[in-house]
């Protein structure tokens, strides 16, 4: 019943190794983690969206000044101009971006974005909340193509504008700010990651929303601007 | 010494952006690649490699500690985000570059240690964790990676469910041509010819 008793020499040994084993597997077990919840952001995304949509919640991004046309051939701030009309309440705008030659994913932001117009209409939230749709096909989308998009989405002036960056360098900026990335097709096309974007009356970039949920990107908008006017008020 | 042309060619010539372009040659022949240069390089290993894997050998028991660390990074590389950074990032790309060569290094030096029941467990979770980002990768409504298009996600996903899987029956094909008697436990075939 009773087990072997190993020599002491030969039992100290074997403890040795083994306790060498364990922590071998303890390192390597520890730097395989650390490593993936570096990838990670500790073990919370999976995708560069989702850690772009946790870094913005968590740390608003502030939205550079990058002059644009809008579909009347106005040239302006992208946000600034666009969210202050003289006279009125500053508004919290949704934020997406398109090329208008787009054929797939564009027409599905621009049947979230008609829904949005929907709300923001029925829900009387014009003075809260603005739609911004920005093109970053500076070659192409010139304010007549614009005005011509907006017509054919039937876009509210007073609710739903389009703005085209006049450089690629304004472009560039404001595609890096929001987090998104352009890859272009054989076939003259592009794909982008498309989200709505929330910015809020201070022009910070609050919140990243998937194009599956406008209502939460609605709610999100409703809070910033509501959020922003209080705090603006002495 | 084919090993270290073969980094050298990977690493700082156009070669690394072509392959980067495009998901499925990133996934598919980048990252192998990378990964059976390390291998290379420990099966021809200088003396001061020899030393070195001589110092940690007892550290590596079994081959445990090496194939743990080999499936972490393999697992890190397989993340969407993680595939993005190193795409445009040059330092998270020289992370990944030196992180798989280690790895291939610490494959080579813990596979044959390992023996039938630790590759078993090593190619098992490797390969089903292949198969199975193949088929999300293949299946996902939206891109999982920013820096690349919907088809060649696809692709990328066939591709790594059909690796995943050709690993997998290649080993257990292997295991089964072995000889069985007791002795030949510890000469369990290779990963690699």
């Amino acid at each position: 019943m009773h087990p072997a008793v190993p020599s002491p020499s030969r039992r100290s040994g074997s403890k040795t190794s083994l306790l060498r084993a364990a922590t071998g597997v303890a390192v390597a077990l520890l730097t395989g983690l650390l490593l993936i919840a570096w990838a990670t952001d500790g073990f919370a995304v999976l995708t560069t969206d989702a850690a772009r949509a946790r870094n913005v919640a968590a740390t608003p991004v502030a939205v550079p000044a990058v002059a644009v046309w809008d579909q009347r051939g106005v040239n302006m701030d992208v946000l600034h101009d666009a969210l202050r009309t003289p006279g009125q309440p500053p508004r919290a705008i949704i934020v997406d971006f398109i090329f208008t030659r787009c054929i797939t994913l564009c027409s599905t932001l621009a049947g979230v974005y008609q829904q949005l117009q929907r709300e923001i209409v029925a829900q009387g939230l014009e003075d809260k909340v603005r739609l911004l749709s920005v093109s970053f096909d500076v070659e192409h989308d010139s304010p007549e193509r614009l005005a011509r998009q907006a017509l054919l989405m039937g876009a509210r002036p007073d609710v739903w504008s389009f703005v085209t960056p006049n450089s690629g360098m304004g472009r560039d900026l404001l595609l890096k700010t929001f987090g998104v990335q352009v890859v272009a097709e054989k076939n003259g096309q592009w794909q982008h990651n498309a989200a709505l974007h929330v910015v809020n009356t201070n022009g910070d970039l609050v919140r990243i929303v998937d194009i599956d949920d406008p209502a939460g990107a609605l709610a999100a908008a409703t809070a910033a601007a509501t959020y922003s006017a209080t705090a603006g008020t002495p | 010494m084919i090993a270290i042309a073969l980094v050298a060619l990977l690493a700082f010539t156009p070669l690394r952006s072509a392959l980067e372009s495009s998901m499925t040659a990133h996934m598919l022949v980048q990252l192998p690649l990378l990964l059976l240069c390390g291998w290379l390089f420990a099966a021809r290993a200088p003396r001061w490699l020899l030393s070195l894997q001589a110092r940690v050998q007892s550290w590596n028991a079994g081959g445990a500690a090496g194939l743990l660390l080999t499936s972490a990074i393999a697992t890190t590389w397989m993340i969407p985000r993680a595939l993005d950074l190193s795409v445009t990032s040059n330092t998270v790309d020289a992370l990944k570059f030196a992180s798989l060569l280690l790895a291939g290094v610490v494959l080579f030096n813990s596979w044959r240690r390992a023996g039938a029941l630790g590759q078993a467990f090593f190619i098992g979770n490797v390969t089903w964790m292949m198969a199975v980002a193949g088929l999300l990768l293949r299946d996902a409504p939206v891109r999982v990676c920013t820096s690349y298009l919907t088809q060649d996600q696809q692709y990328a996903g066939t591709g790594l469910l059909l690796l995943g899987t050709a690993i997998g029956v290649r080993w257990f094909a292997g295991w089964l041509g072995a000889p069985t008697d007791a002795a030949s436990v510890q000469r369990t075939p290779p990963l690699l010819h």
